[in-house]
């Protein structure tokens, strides 16, 4: 359990490949919550900025943590990429949409079901899943899509693909 | 204490788990080695439950995959056949009391049902359990599945 001068953070990010909650000082700075993070253990690189889960821009890091809308049990992003490039391809059709990176898989699915995606009904939406291109990975509707980011490319690309039966 | 127990616990106390437990898509009800009871949440459906406990026997955890069967916490017994969850497709064939006389899901993370179902390993590569992920991946499936437009309510409906 935190202390009451602190707060705890779910935390996701570049080079961050599960969700760490970790503790920061509530009467800091955005840019001590970089600093828990590295004291937790966690790759911070050079360079990132932080984002509030599914906000457009990020928060300026020398802000005061009271100031933000950051809050106890909160969830942000570290990354060097403002924006996220994602193609999904479905029956050999492809969209394109940017997110910034701290935009949910949640969000990102209901881009890519919705009008300005493929726009399925609600029946076949549910039915399909996204799927890292050239991997089994479905990442979880809570990851970030900029955790999913590799190499130097501020992109990811997924397939759409029906939920099967496990059967035989 | 047993590594593997460690490991849960270590689990059970980390990001994963705790962000689920936050979202409130599932909680941990008991845990007494080698079984932890957790309570996964249902879609709304008329007359059914707004979750469901599954007993994860975890012996061996992560190296072995744990396995799982729907428990009634007032019981503290395996969840009656008429209580468990129902649906069209991919719900009755997850969630089947007449298969191993209930005593796992029918799944391919499952380390009683992957016995014997090779080719789920590449028919289904994304529901293999991973000794490198933790005990959300087993959680996350489920989940799915009694959110789903699949999940019609209790069995017995």
């Amino acid at each position: 359990m935190a202390e009451r001068e602190d707060i705890e953070l779910f935390v996701q990010g570049e080079g961050i490949r599960d969700i760490v909650l970790i503790k920061a000082k509530k009467g800091g700075a955005v840019r001590d919550i970089l600093v828990a993070a590295r004291e937790a253990g966690l790759s911070v690189v050079e360079g990132v900025v932080l984002w509030i889960e599914d906000e457009e821009s990020p928060i300026d890091l020398d802000a005061p943590i009271a100031s933000t809308q950051i809050r106890h049990l909160g969830r942000v992003h570290l990354h060097r990429c403002r924006k996220v490039a994602v193609n999904v391809t479905f029956n050999g059709v492809q969209k394109a949409e940017t997110f910034p990176p701290a935009t949910t898989m949640k969000r990102v699915k209901r881009w890519a079901v919705g009008p300005k995606g493929f726009n399925m009904s609600d029946v076949d939406a549910a039915e399909h899943v996204l799927q890292l291109t050239g991997s089994a990975e479905r990442p979880d509707e809570d990851i970030h899509i900029g955790t999913l980011v590799t190499g130097s490319q501020c992109s990811v690309s997924f397939d759409l693909v029906p939920k099967v039966r496990v059967e035989g | 204490m047993d590594i593997a127990e460690t490991v849960l616990r270590a689990h059970l106390d980390a990001g994963p788990f705790l962000s689920g437990v936050d979202r409130g898509r599932w909680r941990l009800l008991v845990m007494t080695w080698p079984h932890a009871i957790i309570a996964v949440s249902a879609a709304e459906r008329p007359g059914a439950p707004c979750e469901y406990a599954f007993r994860f026997e975890c012996t061996g955890y992560p190296q072995t995959p744990p396995t799982a069967q729907p428990w009634s916490e007032s019981a503290d017994a395996p969840l009656p056949p008429d209580r468990w969850p129902g649906g069209r497709s991919r719900v009755p064939l997850a969630f089947n009391p007449g298969w191993k006389s209930g005593q796992c899901l029918y799944l391919p993370c499952d380390r009683h049902a992957i016995e014997g179902h090779d080719p789920w390993r590449t028919q289904h590569p994304s529901l293999i359990w991973s000794p490198q992920r933790d005990i959300t991946q087993y959680l996350q499936v489920i989940y799915e599945l009694l959110n789903s437009s699949d999940y019609s309510g209790l069995r017995s409906s």
